[in-house]
């Protein structure tokens, strides 16, 4: 035992050692951080408390300790003189319950060059919450906060500056993540030659790890209420323990506005105290309430990744935060599996799909209560496994494989049988891959046989559950007036079909649309960049120098599958969240078109371009542009405004 | 003696049976591209309401109207909204309208009666005071056409209304789609010159797609500081025969910004129609510029050559407008033709580069940026081709090439200055004695100096009062009292910009006034062919590596340029103290885009992909990209 943590502790010493500095360094960086706060507070600025009657303000009245919202439009100014304001704190009221308080702070704050400068915050509160922490970070000549019209009785109180310094543990692990990656990137930089799966693993399982970390607490992503409340009441039981602010986070609510999210970390740590109470569901709660389980839809069976992580936190008696997070994560680590997987078993590509699954969407995808993330990740291991026969025509297939293949692709698409015409793609598995006939027809049947279950996915709850094919969020949506529409004028369909395709090709094919979109929150900062990345890696693939293609009929058949398949993303949207006759399909987000990527940029490789880079290097440059792009996206989007 | 003049007779009659074999092929192309073209005009364009009547005249005292009031004939307006309903009763191609007013006005249609106050005004448009009539294109079908005057100032006086039915044969776009159908046709039947001969291919692509952009670019003020590079090269034309410039009409209202907006193909006519009556109205002249002034405008020497020739064959303005245009092109695609020859690498990046659309718009208007970016693609393909081959020495022909085509380049722009230094990274084995190679740094370092002492003795105001309150030594002693906070602010700009300005639409599919073509699948193309391009610039010749050395230098001369321009904007273009720099644009990056991309180390990425595969494939794009933006932002408005 001795002597293998010996070797173990010769082997790996660098690593250890520049992990241990890199967290060391996160920790450095935090002292950065806090430096201006740290000067601040030995001057005795840590905290100034403001007596309301001394500040200037219109549209208010001043009542005891408080200003009180007369309905119109106010203002409260506060000067602190030029000194460095971290935060500004300040307590409210809302009588309104059918209102959140989002006002508005001004700061005129002094730019590089001295020079004072106004910047606007939107200070977005959450429902839950009655105190405001809102991050300045600059020194300021005066703070302004501009209470919108119609909040009558809103009352404001208990307004201060704060310089206090703070462990921001988020902010630590975000650059401790970043710092740790980069030294085993180094450290262990020949071990991932030829293994770009094990590279994706640890950038996967870290960087997702501390992404499920920061994101807020509420929904941020699309219909996240809905895919929590079939993870959480999933049928595993009769019933499960629940309590009405838990309840609330499981419907479109205003607990639940992704608009007004925490602000500040602590806003954010408000919300955690909030939920160990109202979120408290263990035995011996007064909040605690038994709700009945629900099964939903066939797709439900997707959602059980996330139900365990729920599961799991629930059986460890663990805060409801906890929970709710763990549940998160344990979607984001299914997802990196699953593509781990699929990266393995890919013969040509690794890099594409590496990079592809790593940006900025898919990432938060896996990072929230959704679907997607396990969608893309069982199609993503279909394919491989799928393009791997294709490709490897000296070996047979055997029956693991094949039902991998088909599993796969058939449990990924249930949620969204649009992607239907994918399951063709197994039929171009040629005759002499199989062991014999009798094993074909085996697998042809079985692919039948999927096939007809997504057709059932698709069909069944428009025979069995009225009103289904109409999303009435659309409007004056009718499925079966827009059917006859088309059908009565397919060549204007089509043009209207073209004209949408044609305007956000790029926004769904290497733009926002598809990998810079981030729920609820801004779009990608990086957006640029995650096209020239991802051209840059299809070009760039053939690392291994490998012959190894598919063949050109294969792709164009490849190619035919995900284009119907995208036509049947655009189509079922036409037909189910648009008004009869319209001519712009709304609706369509570029995360439906994820799990068809990876086969779109497949077509874009040429075998003929090699790459003889060391493979070090590569791994350095491909690998240091997705961490770049993560980690800026999620700095910019996240961390900045949530987290600090 | 009989016998050798009969061999070379055998000798000469295949060649010239080529030579034949190739005009016929040539011209067989071209003529069924006219052909073509002249078809899809005709057959296609022209299809809708061709079988109806041609014109509706209205008699203005029997309209149906709102707030106008009908006087000698004509309708005047009442008020700050007026409405004219004419009736229609099927497809409308375009209305006809003679007016008179003293401001601009709005005003929209639309096919249906609506209250002044909920005007839809999707089709709202400027009724131009410095024309009297227009010519609006509708393209629509509908039983009545409501014309709505929204807001106005000053009464608008209408003289005569009518309505055209079908459209009359589109020249400007006859001419455009045979350009384009060209440039389409040379990709293909060219097929045999990639290997050898790509350069021919792509001067021909070059030719036409200049001439599919020319025919879409208007009269009027349309490109960056075109008034003032036509007034340069208007006096050079003049400078050029030692004679005084004669401004006339025409000439004073496009520098002066006075022509009106045209909008359609009849108003473009309308417009052509008065500016060669105001081109024979002169107004003023002035003394010669003299040898200085030939010098300091030497960039708009083809232009002014264009112009000069256009007035020696007594053309009328807008004949010799175009002709100078046409100057322009035939210099960028002459200087192109052998930029490409000489490059021995990267020639369908530089190919695709020089044509996209920004630097053929730069090229087809009066704003002499094409004129740097030619030469400076030639200096650099001169450098590479000598770089490339370290075991021949330089020739005198490759050094005058080099230095002539950077001094050149360089006399416009001085930012650029620092690229003349890229010629001292020639290795020592280009040179036959220690003598000559400081005989060569000596010319290039003197040719920096020319340049700086031209430019200083030729600068005027330093500071560019467009930027707003700008004083050279006022952010002078700013940046000197703030120099941490100035290299922020410097820094952040550059690293904001980088990646718009080296990939995306801003200096490749920006139009300026016409804005920048952002169709999704323009934006597309171009990134995925730029990036594939860059990677597979190298082949998978051994031979063109560039080493660390040269690299790591060359970019430093890059980014010391890059530094001049934002530094330079800075201080003449930016208000003093002001945290973001104005006036930086993404064409001021083009004339080094090339020789960036050509030094980023991609000498690992091997390409087998053949030159007649990647060549016509490069082509074909730019001809897309050129023609979807061309005709969406020119051609159709």
């Amino acid at each position: 035992m001795r002597e293998k943590g010996k070797k173990f502790w010769a082997a790996n010493w660098k690593l250890v050692l520049a992990i241990a500095i890199a967290l060391a360094a996160a920790c450095g960086i935090e002292l950065i951080y806090n430096l201006q706060v740290l000067t601040e507070s030995r001057n005795g600025n840590s905290r100034i408390a403001y007596e309301m009657q001394d500040l200037a303000y219109t549209g208010m009245e001043a009542q005891e300790d408080a200003l009180v919202s007369t309905g119109a439009a106010g203002e409260i100014h506060i000067y602190p003189n030029g000194i460095y304001v971290d935060k500004l704190v300040y307590s409210y009221e809302n009588p309104d319950p059918s209102k959140t308080v989002d006002t508005t702070v001004t700061a005129v704050v002094y730019d590089v060059y001295g020079n004072e400068a106004a910047e606007s915050i939107a200070d977005r509160n959450p429902y839950v919450l009655n105190q405001s922490v809102v991050n300045i970070r600059g020194k300021a000549a005066e703070l302004c906060i501009h209470i919108p019209e119609g909040m009558e009785g809103l009352t404001i109180s208990s307004i201060q500056i704060q310089n206090v310094p703070r462990f921001h543990g988020m902010r630590w692990l975000f650059f401790a993540s970043l710092l740790s990656l980069m030294a085993v990137i180094v450290a262990k930089r020949y071990d991932f030659m030829g293994r770009v799966e094990n590279l994706f693993l640890v950038i996967g399982l870290t960087a997702g790890t501390m992404l499920v970390i920061i994101m807020p607490l509420n929904k941020v992503g699309f219909d996240e209420e809905t895919h929590f409340r079939n993870a959480y009441n999933i049928k595993l039981s009769g019933t499960v323990s629940s309590t009405e602010a838990i309840d609330r986070l499981k419907e479109a609510s205003l607990d639940n506005y992704p608009y007004n999210i925490a602000q500040s970390s602590e806003e954010r740590d408000a919300m955690e105290f909030y939920y160990e109470t109202a979120g408290d569901y263990t035995g011996g709660s007064k909040a605690r309430t038994e709700v009945p389980t629900e099964l939903t839809t066939v797709a439900a069976a997707n959602y059980i990744f996330m139900a365990l992580g729920i599961k799991l936190g629930k059986l460890l008696q663990l805060p409801f935060t906890a929970v709710y997070t763990l549940g998160r994560l344990f979607n984001m680590w299914s997802y990196i599996f699953l593509i781990y997987f699929a990266i393995k078993r890919l013969p040509i590509g690794k890099y594409i799909m590496a990079v592809l699954a790593l940006l900025p969407t898919p990432m938060f995808q896996a990072s929230v209560y959704s679907c997607d993330a396990v969608i893309t990740g069982f199609v993503y291991l279909g394919l491989a496994y799928l393009i791997y026969e294709l490709v490897e025509r000296e070996e047979k297939i055997t029956i693991k494989n094949g039902v991998i293949l088909l599993g796969s692709l058939g449990f990924g698409m249930v949620p969204k049988a649009v992607y239907l015409p994918l399951m063709f793609l197994p039929f171009l598995i040629p005759k002499d891959k199989f062991v014999n006939a009798g094993q074909r027809r085996v697998f042809r049947v079985a692919n039948i046989v999927c096939m007809i279950g997504l057709i059932m996915a698709i069909v069944l709850p428009l025979l069995l559950i009225t009103g289904v094919a109409n999303d009435t969020r659309g409007g004056d949506v009718n499925a079966a007036g827009q059917a006859a529409l088309i059908l009565s004028q397919p060549l204007s369909y089509a043009r209207v079909w073209l004209e949408n395709v044609k305007n956000t090709f790029w926004s769904y094919s290497f733009g926002e649309g598809a990998l810079g979109t981030l729920g609820h929150l801004s779009l990608s900062t990086c957006v640029p960049m995650i096209g020239l990345l991802l051209i840059f890696t299809i070009a760039t693939d053939n690392i291994d120098r490998s012959e190894k293609d598919l063949a050109v009929k294969q792709k164009w058949i490849f190619f035919a599958g995900a284009a119907f398949a995208a036509a049947f993303v655009w189509g079922s949207l036409y037909l189910a969240f648009n008004p009869v006759g319209a001519t712009v399909i709304n609706g369509v987000q570029g995360r439906y078109f994820i799990p068809l990527l990876f086969v779109f940029y497949l077509l874009l490789r040429r075998r003929q371009v090699k790459n003889t880079m060391n493979p070090v290097y590569y791994h350095y440059l491909v690998f240091g542009c997705v961490l770049f792009i993560f980690y800026k996206t999620f700095y910019d989007c996240i961390l900045q405004p949530y987290c600090f | 003696m009989m016998t050798e003049r009969r061999s070379e007779e055998v000798d000469m009659k295949p060649q010239n049976r080529k030579v034949i074999c190739s005009i016929i092929k040539w011209g067989v192309t071209a003529a069924l591209c006219i052909l073509c073209a002249y078809g899809l005009e005709k057959i296609v364009f022209r299809s809708a309401g061709s079988s109806e009547a041609v014109q509706m005249e209205y008699v203005l005292g029997e309209l149906e109207q709102t707030g106008f009031a009908y006087e000698d004939g004509k309708l005047v307006s009442e008020g700050a909204y007026a409405q004219v309903v004419l009736t229609a009763g099927g497809y409308i191609d375009s209305l006809h309208m003679e007016y008179e007013t003293n401001g601009m006005q709005k005003a929209a249609w639309s096919t249906e009666v609506q209250d002044f106050e909920n005007v839809d005004v999707t089709n709202a448009w400027e009724v131009d005071n410095r024309t009297h009539i227009m010519d609006k294109v509708i393209s629509a079908e509908a039983d009545k056409l409501v014309i709505t005057f929204l807001d106005m100032e000053e009464p608008i006086r209408i003289n005569a209304i009518s309505l055209q039915r079908s459209q009359s044969f589109h020249v400007q776009r006859f001419v455009f789609l045979a350009a384009v159908l060209m440039a389409c046709a040379a990709i293909v039947v060219g097929y045999k010159n990639y290997r050898e001969h790509p350069e021919r291919i792509v001067a021909v692509v070059c030719a036409a797609l200049g001439v599919a952009m020319l025919v879409g670019m208007p009269y009027w003020k349309f490109s960056w500081d075109d008034e003032t590079h036509f007034a340069n090269a208007y006096r050079l034309s003049y400078t050029l025969t030692g004679q005084d410039t004669k401004w006339n009409q025409a000439t004073d209202d496009f520098i002066n910004i006075k022509l009106p907006f045209t909008h359609s193909y009849q108003e473009r006519l309308n417009l052509k129609e008065y500016l060669d009556e105001a081109g024979q109205i002169s107004t003023d002249t002035e003394e010669s510029g003299g040898l200085r002034f030939v010098l300091a405008n030497i960039r708009n020497l083809p232009t002014a050559m264009g112009i000069l020739l256009g007035r020696a064959a007594g053309m009328v303005f807008t004949d010799w407008f175009v002709l100078a245009r046409l100057a322009n092109l035939l210099f960028y695609t002459v200087i192109l033709y052998f930029a490409v020859k000489i490059v021995p690498v990267g020639k369908s990046l530089m190919a695709f580069l020089a044509l996209l659309p920004t630097p053929v718009f730069l090229t087809m208007s009066y704003n002499t940026d094409y004129f740097m970016n030619a030469l400076m693609l030639l200096a650099i393909a001169v450098f590479l081709r000598e770089y490339f081959t370290p075991e021949e020495r330089i020739s005198r022909k490759s050094i005058a090439l080099f230095t002539v085509a950077m001094f050149l380049a360089c006399i416009g722009k001085a930012i650029y200055i620092p690229l003349i230094l890229v010629g001292l990274l020639l290795p020592e084995s280009k040179f036959a004695s220690r003598k000559q190679r400081w005989i060569y740094r000596g010319i290039l370092i003197g040719c920096c100096v020319l340049v700086l002492l031209f430019v200083a003795l030729n600068a005027g105001g330093m500071s560019d009062p467009r930027g707003g309150d700008t004083s050279v030594s006022g952010q002078i002693s700013y940046i000197l009292h703030n120099p941490f906070a100035f290299a922020v602010v410097f820094v952040k700009s550059i690293a904001k910009t980088a990646v718009e300005f080296l990939f995306g639409c801003e200096a490749t599919l920006n139009f300026n006034i016409a804005g920048i073509y952002e169709g999704g699948t323009a934006e597309i193309i171009m990134l995925i062919a730029l990036v594939l391009l860059i990677v597979i610039a190298k082949g998978n010749d051994k031979r063109y590596r560039i080493n660390a050395r040269t690299t790591v230098i060359a970019f430093g001369i890059i980014g010391v340029v890059i530094c001049f321009i934002w530094g330079s904007m800075y201080l003449a273009y930016t208000p003093v103290g002001s945290s973001v720099i104005n006036g930086v644009q993404a064409r001021y990056y083009i004339p080094f885009l090339f020789l960036l991309f050509l030094l980023i180390p991609t000498y690992r990425i091997k390409s087998t992909l053949p030159e007649k595969v990647v060549m016509p494939a490069t082509l074909g794009m730019v001809t897309l990209l050129n023609a979807v933006s061309v005709y969406n932002l020119m051609i159709m408005k």
